[in-house]
C-alpha cells in the first residue's frame, strides 16, 4: 500500500478490491445457479480467462472458465486473457463499482478500456447486468441500467440469497482479488 | 452534480476542397515524406481516380515509390504482409491510400507493420498495443460515407483464423485526409446514395448514442444537414464538383462524430447483417435507421426531434410542435429512404434487398446483441427485441 495515497483512498481502494473479489465470486456461483448468467457463459468457450483491474497496478480480478464454470484464479502474466477491461483510475472504478454510474454509462464516459473479444465482453456486461439485477436493491438498479428486466420477488431474494452465500463462501475459501 | 465526462479527438488534417489534389507535395514535404507508396484497389485503378493523383505528384517532383493496386474487398493479413514487403522493398517513406473502407484499414494495418516494424500484424491487435506515431499516412476517400479516413479503427482478417481482427490506436489515424471533388465524381447513384446513408447513420447515431458530446453534436449536426441538402440533389447533377464536394465533407464530419461518440443499435444490427448475409453496409443502415429510430424514441425523444431541423430545414422545423418533432423525424427519415428508392433503386426492406433470407434472421439478431455498438444505443435491446426489429424490416 502506498504510503502516500491519503486515508479516503485507501478505503475506496480496499472497497474497490472487495466490490472486485464479490463480483469475482458472485458470478462463480451465479453461473450455477443463474439461468441468465448461466446461459451467458455456457456459450464462451472452456479456458476463457478475463482480468478487471485498475490501471496502472491497483486491485484486479482475473477470472478463468474451466469445466463449464467461471472462477476467480491467479492471474497468469505470461498469457493476455481473451477480455482485459481496465478502468483507467481507482476514481473511475470506484464510480463505478459504487453504483454512481452504470455499466453503460461507465462505458459512454470512457471510464475503462476494453480489449480483446469484444462478443465476449458483451456477454460479460449482461452477466455484470445480471448480477446488479439480482443482487441490488431495484430502485438503485433502475437508476443504473438502461433496462431493468421484470423480476419477481421470489426469484430475486432467492437469486440474491444464493449468489450471497457463495460470495461469503468464497471469502471463506480464500480472497483471489491482489 | 452531474458525472458528465467526454472525451474528442481529431488531429487529422483536413485537406478540402477543388484541386486539394495538388496539395499533396506540399502536404508530404511538411511531413519529410519524399517517396510514397499509393495503396488502391482495381476498382479505383479502373475507374481512373488514381491518374489527377500521379499527375499533381508527378508536377509536385514527387517520385512514388510504387503503385499497389490489388486490395481485395475483405482484406487480411497476408494482404498486408505482401503490401509491407512491396513498401520496403522500394523504399517508401510513406502511405497515400485511395479508396473505400478496405483500403483504408489495409493501409493503416500496413502502416502498424511499416512503422514497428517486423511481420506479425497480430501481436498489434487489440486496444493500446501502439505507443509511438507511425509513419505519414495520407488517405484519399474515393466514397462519401465511411468516415474512415477519420477514425482510429481498422478492421484485417486473420489468415490463419478466418477472424476480423480489431485495431484501435489514435496512432492510427492519418496524417492528412484529402477531399477532392474528382473522387468521388465516378460513384454510381446506389453507391452514392448507400455511402451517404451510412454518413447518415454515423451522425444520428452518434447525435442520439450514450456517448454524445457538444463537439461531436456540432459535427453531427452540421453533417446531417450536409448530407440532407447535397444528397438528393447529386442524384440529379452527378457531375457537379460543388454538390460531391460538399457530401464528401459531410460524411468526414459524420466520420468525426461517431469516432467520438460511437454508433449504436443501427450499426450493431448492420456489423451482424453484413457478416451474414453480405449485404452492403450503406444498404442495411439505410434499410434498419427508421425501425431502430422508432425503438429508440421512448427514450431518445428529445434528441431526436431536434434532428429536424438540420434534416428538414428551418422553415418546415419552425411549423411542426415540440412534441411531434422526434416522429416527424422519423417520417422524414422515411421518406428520404423511399425516394432514394425511387432514384437509385436502394432496397427499403430486408426481403427487397433479396440478398437475405428470412431463415437468417435469428442469427443475424443472436450477433447483434454481442455487438459492442449496442452498448452505446441509450435503449438496450435484447435479442428477441432485435429480431422484433429484423422482422419488421423484413
Amino acid at each position: 500500500m502506498s504510503p502516500s495515497l491519503p486515508f479516503s483512498w485507501r478505503i475506496k481502494r480496499l472497497y474497490v478490491r472487495f466490490m472486485l473479489a464479490f463480483i469475482g465470486h458472485g458470478l462463480a456461483k451465479a453461473c450455477r445457479t443463474d439461468k441468465v448468467i448461466q446461459n451467458e457463459i455456457a456459450s464462451l468457450p472452456d479456458g476463457f480467462t478475463f482480468s478487471m483491474s485498475v490501471m496502472p497496478s491497483g486491485p484486479c480480478l482475473y477470472m478463468k472458465k474451466d469445466n463449464g464454470s467461471i472462477k476467480p484464479s491467479r492471474k497468469n502474466s505470461e498469457t493476455k486473457p481473451d477480455v482485459d477491461i481496465q478502468f483507467k483510475h481507482l476514481a473511475h472504478a470506484f464510480g463505478t463499482l459504487s453504483f454512481q454510474e452504470g455499466t453503460a454509462e461507465a462505458f459512454a464516459r470512457e471510464r475503462m478500456v476494453v480489449d480483446g473479444d469484444i462478443p465476449a465482453s458483451m456477454k460479460l456486461v449482461r452477466c455484470f447486468e445480471r448480477l446488479e439485477v439480482v443482487t441490488l436493491p431495484k430502485f438503485i438498479g433502475r437508476k443504473i441500467m438502461r433496462h431493468y428486466p421484470d423480476i419477481s420477488l421470489k426469484e430475486k431474494l432467492v437469486g440474491a440469497l444464493q449468489i450471497y452465500l457463495g460470495v461469503f463462501a468464497g471469502f471463506v475459501m480464500g480472497v483471489f482479488v491482489k | 452534480m452531474s458525472r458528465s465526462y467526454y472525451e474528442f479527438f481529431n488531429p487529422v488534417k483536413i485537406v478540402s476542397g477543388n484541386e486539394a489534389l495538388e496539395h499533396i507535395p506540399y502536404e508530404l514535404a511538411s511531413l519529410g515524406v519524399k517517396k510514397p507508396l499509393i495503396i488502391t484497389d482495381a476498382g479505383v485503378l479502373n475507374a481512373g481516380l488514381i491518374e489527377p493523383v500521379k499527375r499533381a505528384l508527378m508536377i509536385g517532383e514527387v517520385p512514388m515509390a510504387g503503385i499497389y493496386s490489388d486490395v481485395p474487398p475483405d482484406s487480411s493479413t497476408s494482404v498486408v504482409s505482401i503490401i509491407t514487403q512491396f513498401y520496403r522493398e522500394n523504399g517508401a517513406d510513406g502511405i497515400i491510400a485511395i479508396g473505400g473502407g478496405s483500403v483504408i484499414d489495409t493501409s493503416k494495418a500496413v502502416n502498424i507493420l511499416v512503422s514497428e516494424g517486423g511481420n506479425d500484424l497480430l501481436a498489434y491487435s487489440g486496444v493500446g498495443a501502439l505507443t509511438k506515431r507511425l509513419k505519414p499516412l495520407f488517405i484519399l476517400p474515393t466514397t462519401a460515407g465511411t468516415g474512415s479516413e477519420v477514425t482510429k479503427v481498422a478492421v484485417i482478417r486473420d489468415d490463419a483464423s478466418g477472424r476480423k481482427v480489431p485495431y484501435g490506436s489514435s496512432f492510427l489515424m492519418p496524417d492528412v485526409a484529402v477531399l477532392d471533388p474528382r473522387m468521388t465524381l465516378t460513384l454510381p447513384p446506389h453507391i452514392t446514395a448507400a455511402t451517404a446513408m451510412d454518413a447518415m447513420t454515423h451522425a444520428i447515431e452518434a447525435f442520439i448514442g450514450t456517448a454524445k458530446n457538444p463537439l461531436s453534436d456540432a459535427y453531427a449536426v452540421a453533417a446531417i444537414k450536409g448530407i440532407r441538402e447535397n444528397l438528393i440533389r447529386v442524384l440529379a447533377e452527378p457531375k457537379s464538383k460543388d454538390i460531391r464536394l460538399k457530401l464528401a465533407e459531410s460524411a468526414t464530419m459524420a466520420g468525426i462524430a461517431f469516432s467520438n461518440s460511437m454508433v449504436g443499435l443501427v450499426h450493431a444490427i448492420g456489423h451482424s447483417l453484413g457478416a451474414i448475409t453480405h449485404l452492403p453496409h450503406g444498404v442495411c443502415m439505410s434499410l434498419m435507421l427508421p425501425y431502430v429510430l422508432e425503438y429508440n424514441l421512448p427514450q431518445c425523444e428529445e434528441a431526436i426531434g431536434e434532428l429536424l431541423l438540420p434534416l428538414a430545414g428551418a422553415d418546415f422545423y419552425s411549423k411542426i410542435p415540440e412534441e411531434r418533432r422526434a416522429a416527424e423525424t422519423i417520417i422524414y427519415i422515411r421518406a428520404m429512404r423511399d425516394e432514394l428508392f425511387e432514384k437509385t433503386g436502394l432496397p427499403r426492406t430486408l426481403s427487397e434487398s433479396g440478398k437475405v433470407q428470412e431463415s437468417q434472421l435469428e442469427d443475424v439478431a443472436r450477433m447483434s446483441v454481442d455487438d459492442g455498438a449496442l452498448l452505446y444505443n441509450r435503449v438496450d435491446a435484447s435479442y428477441e427485441q432485435v429480431l422484433g426489429l429484423l422482422k419488421s424490416a423484413w
